[in-house]
């Protein structure tokens, strides 16, 4: 019920301030509106449960790009000015957007949506055991999967019990972000990285000259 | 002695204040809650609203301690500056002027409350409004002790530091909005320091990461003291200030820059740009930045406590061997004072460093400040992290003790800090051949693009 509630105000927020964007006519204001867009799918992500998301959207989409963006109309020699501006291809903007908003659509009622292994719910932080003890997933006993259904599961780590025998384990959102750059996405992380660091120690270096 | 007195009454107010944390999470008031509630509502709706209600009461606790400690650090700082120029400080109103923070706020509020003609009228004072959530949404996750946390997210620094980051689009708005070249000039200069500072920040902080494995906020605590959660893989018992001294003072310099004070309050440099962004605020509204400022003094000094010192852990070693009289001494001694008052005094000494800084330090110029962050605190904090990533992996390898460890991570930043030396030496050395000298022209190009 408060979820739903939740999603309603951060939708509508994220959408209105979406046509503020588009829809002022002065630069500057339309890229605060686009800090709103962006504040309002970081909130989307913390009701997902995706904290961590949230977050990096919070720090590159607000405290990075929206700055950047910011910074370029302050650069521009109109910085100061209330000139406003108009659009003479509205037209062929809202048929773009109409085109994108069909195909989106069909993609999300054609597809069958995979389900988490932790059953919707993001485990916290010290990650969730799943089989072994049924209380801390806050699942009830008959919806909790029998161990060969866990082994099916992906992001599940079997692991010797203090016990005996072996126990279930969901990492953390973080543990498993970790995870899967240090294995199944090792090239593309490290390349990425490498990216980034080379326009870091660019930007030192052109500061040097 | 004024000074010490406000501290100690600032220090006391949070000690005592605090404990409300506590009982805002705690079982017992959400139990009475519920019992009032009983009858009164439809019973699912319940727990609903006992949530609502507490989070609403933590949230004003914070909100109010936060407020409490900045009104007397406003008093401690003007005591302290003075005492560093010779002067006395306020002392008119009340004993040893105490009550003097109250008589500046109904000043700001009694005020005319002027928007410039020529000004957005909206992103004017929307600035003015949204300058200070950021600066106080952040101290819900700093922690004062077990379980005195509004909310130990598993993401904590990462919040933290996501949210500091997105206060440069209030100065945006309050440069842009007020319509006036100096305040343009000023929300310019202020987020390209905040932006650059925020690179050498957040690197020096990654190695503690490393060591700590952990971006929690308790967790990063723990990792520094007796106590360790369960699966924690680096140095037990030993502050991160030890064992990262260089990345400790990079992270200094870098918070004096990103909260904007003396030696790094380029964007308000008063005799350059009148008072850069805010300029054109009067009032209230002036407050609300002066508010933020002091927020953003007090979150940066208690990051640094979370990060370096220890956060709520007391200042004594836990001895492994000894006579057990020592230890049973030493033991009670850290027990006869709670957390909170640890985490306070830490996180003021921290305040009245960043004071200490602001006396006795003159203002950088615009082009010297740039070339600090990029040419000396980037590469210096990249070193860094290259180091702890080596030095901690080797130690985990091969099973280092706490000792050994701990000499590694001294002789490694005592080579971090002879290189810089060395190749500031040298990088002076080349300027001075090609008669290199920095006349400002690069602020002066900045300006005139922007007028043009």
């Amino acid at each position: 019920m408060l979820a739903m509630i939740l999603f309603g105000v951060l939708a509508g927020v994220t959408l209105v301030a979406a046509v503020g964007v588009v829809a002022s006519r002065t630069i500057f204001v339309a890229a605060l509106w686009l800090v709103l867009s962006f504040l309002g799918v970081a909130g989307l992500y913390v009701l997902l449960g995706a904290g961590f998301l949230a977050a990096v959207q919070v720090l590159i989409y607000v405290g990075a790009i929206s700055v950047l963006i910011l910074f370029a109309v302050m650069l521009t020699p109109n910085a100061m000015g209330t000139e406003e501006r108009t659009n003479r291809q509205w037209v062929l903007g809202v048929t773009l957007v109409l085109v994108l908003f069909g195909m989106l659509a069909a993609l999300m009622f054609s597809g069958r949506w995979p389900v988490a292994a932790s059953g919707g719910i993001m485990p916290e932080a010290g990650g969730t055991l799943l089989v072994a003890s049924k209380q801390t997933t806050g699942m009830t006993a008959a919806a909790l999967p029998s161990e060969d259904d866990a082994r099916r599961m992906t992001g599940v780590i079997e692991r010797p019990a203090p016990g005996g025998g072996s126990e279930f384990f969901v990492p953390g959102p973080i543990t498993m972000i970790g995870r899967a750059f240090m294995t199944d996405y090792l090239l593309p992380f490290e390349l990425i990285s490498l990216i980034l660091l080379m326009a870091l120690v660019g930007a030192v270096v052109v500061a040097r000259e | 002695m004024g000074a010490v007195c406000a501290m100690l009454a600032t220090t006391f107010a949070q000690a005592v204040a605090l404990p409300l944390l506590q009982a805002g999470p705690g079982p017992a008031v959400r139990a009475a809650l519920a019992g009032l509630l009983k009858g009164r509502l439809p019973e699912g709706g319940i727990p609903l609203t006992v949530d609502l209600i507490v989070w609403v009461l933590i949230a004003t606790v914070i909100v109010l301690v936060v407020q409490i400690a900045m009104l007397y650090t406003t008093l401690i700082e003007r005591k302290l500056i003075g005492r560093i120029q010779d002067r006395i400080g306020p002392n008119r109103v009340g004993k040893w002027g105490l009550t003097q923070p109250f008589a500046d706020m109904v000043k700001m509020l009694t005020k005319e409350d002027i928007t410039p003609t020529v000004a957005h009228r909206w992103v004017y004072n929307l600035g003015a409004i949204m300058v200070v959530p950021p600066s106080i949404i952040v101290f819900a996750v700093i922690p004062l002790g077990l379980g005195l946390i509004a909310t130990d997210l598993s993401v904590g620094f990462l919040f933290f530091v996501a949210i500091a980051s997105t206060s440069v689009i209030p100065i945006f708005m309050a440069g842009w909005g007020s319509r006036n070249k100096y305040a343009l000039l000023g929300a310019m200069r202020a987020v390209a320091q905040i932006v650059s500072y925020e690179i050498p920040q957040v690197l020096s902080i990654v190695g503690v990461l490393m060591l700590a494995g952990t971006l929690s906020m308790q967790g990063l605590i723990a990792a520094q003291g007796p106590l360790q959660a369960p699966g924690y893989a680096g140095f037990p018992g030993v502050w991160f200030i030890l064992l990262q001294p260089v990345a400790f003072v990079i992270f200094l310099l870098a918070s004096t820059a990103e909260i904007e004070r003396t030696p790094f309050d380029i964007p308000e440099a008063e005799s350059e740009i009148i008072a850069g962004y805010h300029t054109e605020y009067a009032g209230i509204k002036f407050g609300m930045f002066y508010l933020a400022l002091y927020f953003h003094t007090i979150a940066a000094a208690a990051l640094a406590t979370v990060l370096f010192l220890g956060g709520w852990q007391p200042p004594i070693p836990v001895v492994a061997v000894g006579p057990e009289a020592l230890k049973v001494g030493l033991a009670g001694l850290a027990a006869a004072v709670p957390p909170p008052v640890w985490f306070c005094a830490k996180t003021f000494l921290m305040v009245v460093v960043f004071m200490w800084l602001r006396g006795t330090l003159p203002r950088l110029r615009v082009d010297q400040l740039m070339v600090f962050a990029w040419k000396v605190l980037v590469p210096l904090s990249l070193a860094n992290l290259l180091l702890t990533g080596v030095l901690a992996a080797v130690a985990r390898q091969a099973g280092w003790n706490g000792l050994v460890t701990f000499a590694a991570f001294a002789v490694g930043n005592g080579l971090l800090l002879y290189g810089l030396f060395f190749l500031v030496r040298q990088w002076q050395r080349q300027s001075a051949a090609r008669q290199v000298t920095f006349d400002g022209q690069g602020s002066a190009a900045l300006a005139g693009h922007v007028a043009g």
